[in-house]
């Protein structure tokens, strides 16, 4: 058996190496400052086909296609000539759920041995062409909390019987199915539960092919394919045994609370396997209400050994971010490690983009959905922020390179600790703005509007922003330039709490309906040509065209325009 | 589709009683119309390939066979007519029985075969131990075939192989592909420390792992470059080993490598690579399943609704006649796309949902039969010898409206087809079933139009349209018969 | 039973239908599984955060409060806010309103003016090849899917020969200048209306010659013949006349068909209006959504409904006296 200890790390090793060469070669390419913008126009036409949305890229009216996803249409861009595909290890993550209240699965023989019937090569292979990469631990390997050291459970159907054979689960020959050694029955039928092939063939394709490989070790699975919200539905409600989902995670690892933590373990929270184990809430409760930055790590490391030991879920896959690009038209896309080079988030290509003909000029930038509500207040779709982000700027920027904060909006800052009680502790920070900004309508940007939009969220219990606020107790303003928000408890994560789109004061503050506000449709009260969507972002809403196309235009006051001549 | 329904049944006027002229009499008439026979002879090419629908294909597509051929693969016929596709490849699958292994090289190795369970027959290599100095023990077997299409894009293959060594020894094994101009490609390897139990390696030219051992970025495709000129290409097994303390073993199972086509099948390949000529030939079946139960449920429907709502008239009359106009009323896809959405995406749930939106029309034309019915001498008599209601709505007035519902019935088959066609196209349909309408939903969806993949697109549409003909030229030659006012307005 | 008896009824009927309608669009998505909440997964969204939601969509009040305030809302043309967009829907169909009405009237006056026209010249012109193709259009479109028509013309004009736009209804941006605008719109026209007229015109074209046919067969025009009235007359003068009320009822009979073909054509060449706005939500399960515009359809198809029986009740008396019964 020493054969196989040598070979994991090996096989680990290559999915590293892998994840690097994909990145490294982008690397060599990553040219980017932090000025801009460097188009004077950009036009968003709203195509939802993808057929269409291909043609329309071939045919250059979008110089993107962000966010490739089906194998099919990366075959059919690829062999374009003039195309070019970034690609970007990203936060996302495919795994394979069980619930652990109902036995059989309560026994981590039984999930191991799924995990190791489980071929994520020929599921991505086979339903993926090639395009994903394999999920080992349960933070995506593009982040900087990523912990490789952790078991594994590589495919191997023969490891998995011996597993079971060990826990006491004897194969009945006859039915070909295993007897539970609690009960002396044969094993119950348990479901994973996916969608359907019409809304997601793979997950359906891949729920089947891991229910026939169970099945072949004599574990009764079977795949349901089921419409989304019904299953959402049985999910909340803890009515299933095992299903197939995706999350978008995000760069802070604090999800890890939030999905294992057993006080998420309550209907319609998070904490759907139903994992409780004293040692885990320990690990991710520091990974939720970390001091600083190490402390974090360390316990995200050890979360991460912990659930691949118990195993709430398999991990499948993670997919990166590939995005084509119409070389021939535009440069000056930043790949940016776990966003992509064209999500919303990685500012660093909303800056940078160009036309390949020099600055200024239109480019055409594919939308693959409706954006629908520009309302920030409840926006909360990735395609609405694909427009608000371009238009809304953020206190911290990110390195596309090294994912580290960079200061934006905010000068400096400084993270410390203050008693909100006696005895007690919370974590303040203390914001340091950057003079001369400005709204786009000349207004100034100061710490009133960050006070003003924390304080507005908060008192409308905003549904987005109630996680982040909650333990909000306070906002200081000693100066126009200075922002001091109280914590109640300590958390490093706090700095990024409140750290992005702000709503402006002067706006706002006569809106007394939050959600039914329609401020793209509102002329804005006194400049001419504007709306009531004010940012400080680089680029203004023209225009939108519901169905059809959205209009951005540079905007003239925005404070990064050029560098300061020397 | 509402206001056609309504026209079709404002054509259909109750008929004065006739004498019932029984089957043969009807048949005499019906066989004189050119168009009802072309319909029945079109309905019944349907059926006989609904019923052959496992003869005419091997391969079935409710077990949802994937990867038959490459993704979007065109019909075999394609290399005649459509240039890009002249020379490409069809599928091939091979198996490589551990005797059609040929010794290329052996250095201290020694091949033989071996029986091993139920793996049957097994190729064994023995290795002897390693010397001081370097002198490992290596192998080489080949396996060769012939290619001599274009480029395929994908290839697969599995290698199944069980190592038996001391704890010191060490076993590597790899698989080149040699071109025909002696160009190798190393597609995989692995190293084994010690013993392992059986493993089967899967090779596949979409793998991140070997384009990286080839060199390759993620976007390129080994397949198109190896197999890049006609010839006899050569597989190559390299196996070594360095055992110090013992003799190692090395045993392979029958291998496989498969290209997958670009050409396949009668109609080609869908997204997931299964077979187009299936779906479409087992279409027919689920297509006449729900036109007919459909349009008898629902006729059965309107003729019950219709003879209660003629015979006892007054406060039940108006009541169903009522909401017969408040189902007129509503606008039937809409509601047919919130129900279906509501009620669970299953077949049956169609067939009930098409036929509760579409009794009102026999329901009306019974009706008023029944009406004309009642007055005569013969219920009157029946009615007069203490006939209790349910038993004339039965025995008196039911045989008789029957031949009226026939070509109601007939009729209204292909307006559920279409129905079920639409809601499958908009992705309401039932997903476990293959059917005409989610054809033409995947291939709006999965790629058809960017390959202008019309093989996948017009047949399944044809399908549809010509079955609705076939019952719409029976529905219509039913009604000429049966109702002799027809056929003076047409 | 006087004209206005009749109107009376008829209004009360549609009353009728709207409730049943309303009440079955109320029951049916509450009962439906998904939920305000589900529109947003993410692990940055609490239950705290869920249960939020739901309240500021009334979700957690019981079901009779819940219809109340649904059928009170209705009447001041309130309906609802969307889960996914969280926008009023009223104001997100009313966006989409204007790209349904222009498509559907474009394709509903080509077809009926088309089908019309052609209908006469067949009656006209009975047992040449006019008259052959008519009825044969008529069959083959009648049994022909729409949506597997409009599909064949998408892939030939929209992917083969890429002369005509494959979605929306204006380029983006438009052109400068009123005229070229004009000319956009047309261009994105063309396939979803054209493909429609010519589904459509087929059985339009078989009615009207059916209806002409009957009505030249009618005594007053044999006795005109016998007069020896100039064949054109006849035709236009008293034949045409005679079938206009028949036509000018399947009018509105036939428009609560092309309405609901709308969400078909609309989600094929992404047409920006009410149908794909119904599809979108019924997939999505966002109620409000799907709710309203069920609604705004179901309004359409009764309020054509009514206008039929009011046209039908106008021109032909005799319907108005046995209506009570026949119906």
């Amino acid at each position: 058996m020493r054969a196989r200890k040598f070979l994991v790390p090996v096989a680990l090793l290559l999915v590293l190496a892998l994840a690097t060469t994909i990145v490294s070669a982008q690397e060599k390419k990553v040219k980017w400052e932090p000025w801009g913008p460097r188009v004077d126009q950009i036009i968003m036409p709203i195509i939802k086909d993808s057929e269409a949305q291909l043609i329309a890229f071939e045919r250059g009216e979008t110089v993107v296609l962000p966010g490739l996803v089906r194998p099919g249409d990366i075959n059919k861009v690829k062999q374009n000539p003039n195309a070019d595909i970034t690609v970007n290890l990203g936060f996302h993550m495919f795994y394979l759920c069980f619930n652990m209240r109902r036995g059989p699965l309560d026994d981590v023989a039984v999930r191991q041995a799924v995990a190791h019937v489980t071929n994520r090569e020929q599921i991505i292979n086979q339903l993926f062409q090639g395009y994903m990469l394999p999920l080992t631990s349960f933070v995506p390997q593009s982040s900087p909390f990523h912990n490789p050291n952790v078991p594994q459970y590589p495919y191997n159907p023969e490891k998995a019987k011996e597993i079971l054979d060990k826990a006491g689960y004897k194969l009945d020959k006859a039915t070909g199915v295993r007897i539970d050694p609690k009960t002396g029955k044969p094993l119950r039928k348990m479901k994973i539960f996916t969608p359907t092939y019409e809304v997601a063939p793979t997950s359906a394709e891949l729920g089947k092919m891991i229910a026939e490989a169970a099945k072949a070790i004599g574990l009764p699975v079977e795949p349901e394919p089921m419409d989304f919200p019904v299953m959402l539905e049985k999910i909340d409600v803890f009515d299933f045994d095992m299903y197939v989902l995706a999350w978008g995670l995000g760069r802070i690892p604090d999800y890890l609370y939030t999905f294992f933590h057993s006080s998420q373990d309550v209907e319609a929270g998070y904490n759907t396997p139903g994992i409780r184990d004293p040692e885990l809430d320990k690990a991710v409760e520091a990974v939720y209400y970390p001091p600083d930055l190490e402390t974090a790590k360390a316990a995200a490391a050890k979360a991460q050994v912990i659930l691949s030991q118990k195993l709430p879920y398999v991990t499948l896959y993670s997919r990166p971010y590939m995005d084509a690009w119409r070389k021939d038209l535009v440069t000056g896309y930043v790949p940016m490690l776990g966003y992509g080079a064209a999500q919303y988030n990685n500012g660093w290509t909303t800056l940078n983009i160009r036309r390949v003909q020099g600055p200024g000029g239109t480019i055409r930038w594919l939308l693959p959905e409706e954006p629908k509500n520009l309302n920030m207040c409840v926006a909360s779709s990735a395609y609405e922020w694909e427009v608000l982000g371009r238009i809304a700027d953020g206190l911290i920027a990110v390195n596309p390179e090294t994912l580290e904060d960079m200061p934006w909006l905010a000068k400096s800052w400084k993270v410390e600790t203050w008693e909100p009680e006696p005895g007690k502790k919370g974590t303040k920070v203390t914001w340091f703005l950057e003079k001369g900004v400005k709204w786009q309508d000349g207004e100034p940007f100061t710490s009133a509007d960050i006070k003003f939009t924390i304080e507005y969220l908060k008192k409308n219990e905003v549904p987005l922003y109630i996680s982040d606020l909650q333990d909000v107790v306070k906002v200081e303003t000693p100066d126009p330039y200075t922002a001091i928000v109280y914590f109640s408890t300590v958390s490093y994560w706090h700095l990024y709490h409140a750290a992005y789109s702000f709503l402006p004061k002067h706006i706002w503050e006569d809106v007394k309906d939050w959600k039914g506000f329609q401020p793209w449709l509102e002329p804005h009260p006194k400049v001419k040509g504007l709306t009531k969507v004010i940012g400080t972002g680089p680029f203004i809403l023209k225009e939108y065209k519901p169905g059809e196309y959205v209009r951005l235009i540079k905007n003239p006051i925005y404070w990064r325009l050029n560098p300061p001549k020397k | 589709m509402n206001g056609e329904t309504v026209a079709g049944q404002a054509a259909v006027q109750p008929a004065p009683r006739r004498k019932r002229s029984g089957i043969a009499d009807f048949w005499a008439q019906y066989r004189r119309r050119p168009y009802g026979l072309v319909g029945l002879v079109m309905l019944a090419m349907y059926i006989a390939v609904a019923l052959a629908a496992p003869l005419l294909t091997p391969y079935d597509p409710r077990k949802t066979e994937f990867f038959l051929a490459d993704r979007l693969a065109a019909p075999i016929w394609a290399r005649f007519i459509i240039p890009r596709f002249r020379n490409a490849p069809p599928t091939s699958r091979y198996t490589i029985h551990p005797d059609q292994w040929k010794v290329e090289r052996q250095e201290r190795a020694s091949l033989s075969f071996e029986e091993a369970g139920d793996r049957g027959e097994t190729a064994v290599i023995r290795f002897e131990p390693s010397v001081e100095g370097g002198g490992g023990a290596r192998s080489e077997l080949s396996w060769k075939v012939h290619y001599g299409f274009n480029p395929p894009n994908t290839f697969e293959g599995k290698v199944t192989y069980r190592v038996e060594a001391p704890p010191d020894g060490m076993t590597r094994l790899s698989l080149v592909i040699v071109d025909p101009e002696g160009k190798e490609y190393d597609i995989w390897g692995t190293a084994v420390y010690g013993e392992q139990d059986w493993t089967t390696a899967a090779l596949d030219s979409r793998d991140l792992q070997m384009k990286t051992r080839l060199n390759m970025t993620i976007f390129d495709d080994p397949a198109k470059v190896i197999f890049s000129t006609k010839g006899d290409y050569r597989l190559v097994l390299k196996a070594s080993s360095e055992s110090p303390s013992a003799e190692a073993k090395l045993f392979l199972a029958p291998a496989k490598f498969n290209i997958l086509g670009i050409l396949h099948g009668l109609l080609g390949a869908d997204h997931m690579g299964a077979d187009l000529w299936a779906q479409l030939v087992y279409g027919a079946r689920i297509s006449l399943i729900i036109g007919i139960s459909a349009a008898v449920i629902g006729v059965a429907l309107g003729t019950t609704i219709g003879i209660i709502s003629g015979f006892l008239g007054g406060p039940v009359d108006e009541f169903l006649m009522r909401v017969a106009d408040v189902f007129l009323s509503v606008p039937t896809l809409p509601v047919l796309i919130i129900l279906s959405a509501f009620l669970g995406k299953n077949m049956w749930n169609i067939v009930l949902l098409v036929a509760a939106f579409s009794w009102m029309g026999s329901s009306r034309v019974v009706r008023s039969q029944t009406l004309s019915l009642k007055e005569r001498a013969f219920v009157e008599a029946a009615k007069a010898a203490g006939a209790s209601d349910a038993y004339i709505m039965v025995v008196h007035i039911l045989p008789n409206v029957l031949p009226l519902v026939v070509a109601n019935m007939v009729l209204m088959m292909p307006v559920a087809i279409l129905y079920e066609a639409s809601l499958s196209f908009l992705g309401l349909g039932d997903p476990r079933i293959p059917t005409w309408g989610r054809m033409l939903q995947n291939a709006r969806a999965f790629g058809a139009f960017t390959e202008l993949a019309w093989w996948w697109l017009v047949p399944p549409g044809l399908a549809i349209t010509l079955l609705s003909l076939s019952f719409t030229f029976i529905g219509n030659t039913v009604n000429e018969v049966l109702n002799p006012r027809y056929r003076e307005r047409s | 039973m006087g004209f206005r008896t009749y109107l009376i009824r008829r209004i009360v009927y549609a009353l009728i239908v709207l409730f049943v309608i309303l009440t079955f669009n109320f029951a049916v998505f509450r009962l439906m599984p998904g939920d305000a909440e589900k529109m947003i997964i993410d692990p940055r969204f609490s239950p705290e955060a869920r249960m939020a939601l739901r309240k500021q969509f009334g979700l957690d009040d019981p079901p009779l409060v819940q219809y109340w305030k649904y059928i009170t809302s209705l009447l001041r043309f309130d309906l609802g806010q969307s889960f996914a967009t969280r926008r009023p829907v009223a104001s997100e169909l009313a966006e989409r309103l204007p790209n349904t009405i222009v498509l559907f009237l474009t394709a509903f006056t080509l077809t009926m003016v088309i089908g019309t026209a052609v209908g006469v010249y067949a009656a006209q012109h009975r047992g040449t090849f006019a008259e052959t193709f008519v009825t044969g259009a008529g069959l083959f479109t009648y049994a022909v899917p729409t949506f597997f028509f409009q599909l064949l013309l998408l892939m030939l004009f929209g992917y083969y020969i890429r002369i005509f736009p494959i979605h929306g209804t204006m380029s983006a941006p438009p052109p400068d200048g009123a005229f070229l605008r004009f000319l956009d719109r047309v261009h994105h026209l063309i396939l979803p209306a054209g493909s429609n007229v010519i589904i459509g015109f087929g059985s339009w074209a078989l009615y009207t010659r059916n209806t002409m046919l009957e009505a030249l067969g009618q005594d007053y025009i044999i006795t005109a013949r016998a007069k020896g009235l100039p064949r054109r007359e006849i035709l236009y003068h008293h034949a045409l006349r005679s079938v206009l009320p028949p036509i000018v009822t399947l009018i509105f009979l036939s428009l609560p068909g092309m309405v609901t073909g709308a969400v078909i054509t609309e989600t094929i060449f992404s047409w920006h209006g009410v149908g794909r706005y119904l599809m979108d939500a019924v997939l999505q399960q966002d109620y409000p959504a799907a709710q309203g515009a069920f609604y705004l359809i179901a309004l359409a198809v009764i309020i054509s409904n009514f206008m039929a029986d009011l046209v039908y009740g106008l021109v032909d008396p005799r319907i108005r006296v046995g209506a009570g019964e026949r119906r």
